[in-house]
């Protein structure tokens, strides 16, 4: 290698050692998250998703109040329109506007996904971690019970449940997470058996740490992952099971309206006034969608594994 | 026992009284029909200030055995006596007490650490459960702490994966150090770093070993450091103790056939040392601790078998001043 | 000597989302026929990055191959197609890995994995394959091959289990064999089996292998010769002899001292390299180890050493052994230590 520097003999002076150079760190510090949400920027599909639920979080909020007619205003004059200028998605037989009513139905889908999600968020936390953290006995009874109640035929459950309460959203709720929290508990429960035996658990143990210490503190934030992963998805999936009951009757009470009974008042009009399925129904299909692709994108950015 | 423990510390009067004293050590592991049994009848004693060494191959037991004398595993049977109290018997309010005086180093600098939390919190773990230092105090003595092992204090909200893995294993010591413990036990702490990280975590443990007054246990299956650092060094062969003596004179004079076969398998960075060297290879595998031979565990492997090891178990005898071994040879 | 392997000023660096890590940077050195050849150098000094791209076992990208070439056997791999590559890797040149658990397939038996290389770089039919197979599982020493050769790794124990990885890495008679770090899992006891095959094995056979490890213990007892890197660079190489005795970098030397000997007393103090090798995404300018080396000069931290000769054998990237630092420093120089 030819040197273009010429060599002096000042040049082969002795130095002094800086040992603070020596134990340098010279990365920007990148914490968990920071390094999930790059990551999860360049999955370009999944940022669609984020960006279309932000959108159709926005118009929930806004989208009732915009045109200015009401959910409930009925005028049986203007029953059935197409969309059009004044009727953006049209009306449905009791003469109220769509566009309105989408929107509204938007909240109260959104409010029964996401809470029926945080619901089964905080059963799931407590029973698979409480399962898996003790082991044993107590782990094999407690997902014994999930397991049974996973096996019960969930329509006659909420079916049974409909007789006994009054029907709405409050039961609606109640009907959706008495099962659905196994699937988190599951989860849950996985991440943490296998956490469990990692050396900072048993560093933990060996500080004194309490059991709930070591479960809130170390294991259940190192089980985010799958966790907020596992959230994500559940929300399309209770979307969906709304939309289903409400299909059978079963939905939230009028005037109050999501999107699922919306589209089960509009089957029957499918023929001829087929927007009062259609505007509903894509709405559904394309918040699912979104969903379900944030979600994919969250699984691998949220991945330790992938970790560059 | 043939042999009282008290006679075990004739060689190490040099050290302060007996801190740690462990009889009939008995760690056994369900599995399936059977047992694993890790940790079969271990005897001896550690004294204050002293650096006690365990070595030995996977399996023999070594790293259950120090987290049972911990107490992160209960003990099948057996007392494991710190300061003359039975570390076994306490309550949960006393043993959490108890975990201000003896600690753990453990050996993987990758997953000791919780990844998601903060060096000063890792670090501050210790302060925040025992309830020793809170605010400013706790800020000041983490970063006490970090210059304490080498490590640079302004550092104090970095994540543990930024950082070498000699550095993950001074936050751990760090951590071990934050209740000011009078014993530690060091579970391989230096197998994971590369060689000239080693000598700079050994050397650390070392130096506060002198600053502190500590007494360590340190397991290991690097003969060479075990030799480095401990006053004296035990070897355990599945389960079981088979020699304990001062350092010097184990690796002088090894009595037992394993501990010759050990200290020969280790190959010397000196080339012309290793070509005249005559070495002891030992044929097959380490028997699965599920099933150990019967008689003298070591036998199916030792190159001075004699047909008494496979009826009797060797008896655990004095066979030198200080220098303890549990063989026929010498019967 | 015939030469089977010569690395010329090999490049290799890694494109991340921080930027390009020089993961190494302008490696030289040869392996000649039936030598063995280490490389030894801690973590983040490249040697399984080199020993990975000999194979062209690198994922390109992130990956990639800056400069350099790589004459096996006098053709540049480098140049060549992954189709050409699966030709050599298997039958010309075999590799062994560290970890004997997961660089075995748990869904194959050990014969299957063996036979694998020999049908498909020999032609062989599966029952000579088979053949040939039992035959290897004797040479490497797993007693009663018949009945084994059908078993699964996990009926294997860790010894065994790298010793069938011997056999695989050996059914094709390649004529280099590298191993990365072949003993680093093994117990101490096993590992001294495992070594004690390799120079039999290399002695009947007259593989050439190239040894990549940390463990100086195992390099003094194997190998030939040996090439040390740091931050990606050869910083010295030479005959095990010259290396061992006579070291000519400082770094080197630290490596030796900080090392525990058994046969030495246990006063003698352990010199420790402080502080930590640098991060490739940023190397600094000059030598890659002056921020560490207790004779750094002006000129270690301005330009990158260059290879001076010891002598025909023997050669190290160090400033004080150019002929100026003799005359500037004599105290400093690193043959007076």
């Amino acid at each position: 290698m030819a040197q273009p520097v010429k060599l002096t003999k000042e040049m082969f002076q002795p130095i002094e050692k800086d040992l603070t150079k020596a134990e340098e760190i010279s990365r920007p510090s990148l914490s968990f998250w920071k390094d999930a949400w790059r990551r999860l920027k360049a999955n370009k599909l999944a940022m669609v998703g984020l960006y279309i639920l932000i959108l159709l979080g926005f118009m929930a909020a806004l989208g009732p109040v915009i045109n200015g007619y009401s959910y409930y205003d009925t005028n049986l004059k203007l029953k059935n329109l197409a969309p059009s200028s004044e009727f953006w998605f049209g009306t449905d037989d009791l003469g109220r506007d769509m566009f309105t009513r989408v929107w509204y139905g938007a909240r109260i889908s959104l409010f029964i996904g996401i809470t029926a999600a945080i619901i089964d968020l905080i059963i799931g936390i407590i029973w698979g971690g409480v399962a898996a953290f003790n082991g044993g006995k107590v782990d094999e009874v407690m997902m014994r019970i999930a397991d049974i109640l996973y096996g019960l035929p969930y329509l006659l459950v909420v079916i049974m449940l409909m007789v006994v309460m009054e029907q709405g959203l409050f039961t609606m709720i109640v009907a959706m997470t008495i099962t659905g929290w196994i699937g988190m508990a599951r989860i849950v429960r996985g991440q943490i058996l296998q956490l469990k035996e990692q050396e900072y658990v048993l560093a933990a143990r060996s500080l004194g740490a309490s059991a709930s210490r070591i479960l809130f503190k170390h294991l259940i934030p190192n089980s985010m992952g799958p966790i907020i992963v596992t959230m994500t998805l559940t929300v399309p999936s209770a979307i969906f099971t709304e939309a289903f009951l409400s299909f059978l009757g079963l939905g939230v009470q009028a005037p109050m309206a999501s999107w699922g009974t919306m589209a089960s008042d509009g089957l029957g009009a499918l023929r001829y006034y087929p927007w009062r399925l259609f505007f509903p129904a894509i709405f559904i299909s394309i918040t699912m969608l979104a969903f379900n692709v944030l979600g994919d994108g969250l699984r691998d950015a949220l991945d330790p594994r992938l970790r560059k | 026992m043939a042999v009282k423990l008290k006679d075990m510390n004739k060689q190490t009067k040099k050290h302060g009284d007996v801190l740690l004293e462990v009889k009939g050590l008995k760690k056994f592991f369900p599995a399936g029909e059977s047992v694993v049994k890790a940790v079969n009848d271990l005897n001896f004693v550690i004294h204050r200030g002293e650096t006690l060494g365990f070595v030995g191959e996977s399996g023999c037991g070594k790293s259950t055995a120090g987290r049972t004398i911990l107490r992160l595993y209960d003990a099948t049977e057996g007392e494991v006596l710190f300061e003359g109290k039975d570390i076994q018997k306490l309550s949960a309010r006393e043993l959490k007490e108890a975990r201000k005086e003896i600690q753990m180093i453990f050996q993987d600098p990758y997953a000791s650490l919780n990844p998601r939390m903060t060096v000063g919190d890792i670090i501050g773990e210790p302060l925040d459960i025992h309830g020793l230092a809170r605010g400013e105090k706790r800020k000041e003595r983490i970063q006490e702490l970090l210059k304490l092992v080498g490590l640079n204090p302004e550092h104090i909200n970095r994540f543990p994966h930024e950082f070498s893995g000699g550095q993950r294993q001074r936050i751990g010591i760090a951590r071990a150090l934050a209740v000011e413990p009078k014993f530690i036990i060091c579970d391989e702490p230096i197998s994971a770093l590369d060689v000239s990280i080693q000598a700079q975590v050994v050397n650390l443990l070392k130096e506060l070993q002198n600053k502190m007054g500590l007494t360590y246990l340190f397991i290991a299956h690097d003969l060479s450091m075990v030799k480095h650092i401990s006053d004296r060094v035990a070897v355990m062969y599945l389960g079981k103790m088979v020699e304990l003596a001062s350092s010097e004179d184990l690796y002088a004079e090894p009595l037992h056939p394993y501990s010759e076969a050990l200290l020969s398998a280790i190959p010397i960075p000196d080339p012309e040392l290793e070509k005249s060297r005559e070495r002891i290879v030992l044929q097959g595998d380490v028997p699965s601790p599920m099933n150990p031979p019967s008689g003298c565990h070591f036998r199916t492997r030792c190159p001075k078998v004699m047909d008494i090891c496979s009826k009797v178990e060797p008896e655990w005898k004095e066979v030198k001043p200080g220098h303890f071994t549990a063989c026929h040879i010498y019967n | 000597m015939e030469k089977i392997l010569d690395v010329k000023d090999l490049h290799v660096s890694f494109i991340t989302y921080a930027g390009e890590v020089k993961a190494v940077r302008g490696v030289n050195f040869h392996v000649s026929k039936g030598e063995s050849v280490a490389i030894v150098g801690e973590s983040g000094c490249g040697k399984s990055v080199t020993s990975q791209t000999l194979m062209r076992l690198i994922p390109m990208p992130p990956g990639v191959i800056k400069q350099g070439q790589i004459l096996f056997q006098g053709e540049d791999i480098v140049k060549k197609s992954d189709k050409e590559m699966e030709k050599i890797r298997g039958k010309e040149m075999g590799m062994i890995f560290q970890d004997p658990m997961t660089s075995l397939n748990p869904t194959m038996s050990i014969g299957r994995q063996i036979m694998e290389g020999l049908v498909k770089h020999q032609g062989l039919s599966k029952a000579e394959a088979k053949e040939r197979a039992i035959d290897m599982l004797r040479l490497v020493g797993i007693p009663n091959p018949e009945a084994r050769v059908d078993q699964y790794p996990h009926e294997f124990s860790g010894g065994m289990r790298q010793r069938a990885m011997i056999a695989i890495a050996l059914a094709c008679e390649p004529k280099l064999l590298i191993a990365d770090e072949p003993t680093t899992a093994l117990d101490v006891t096993i590992q001294a089996q495992i070594m004690d095959l390799m120079k039999d094995l290399q002695v009947k056979t007259g593989t050439s292998i190239i040894l990549i490890t940390h463990d100086l213990g195992v390099v003094a007892e194997t190998c030939d010769r040996v090439v040390v890197m740091y931050a990606g660079q050869v910083i010295e190489t030479g005959t095990v002899n010259e290396i061992f005795y006579s070291p000519k970098h400082p770094y080197t030397k630290g490596l030796l001292k900080s090392v525990p000997r058994l046969d030495l007393k246990k006063d003698e103090p352990l010199i420790p390299i402080y502080g930590t090798p640098p991060d490739l995404l940023n190397p600094p300018k000059g030598c890659a180890f002056a921020p560490r080396c207790d004779f750094a000069m002006k000129v270690c931290t301005e330009l990158d050493p260059q290879m001076e000769e010891m002598s025909k054998t023997h050669k190290a990237a160090c400033w004080l052994n150019h002929p100026m630092a003799k005359e500037v420093n004599q105290k400093s120089a690193v043959g007076s230590e």
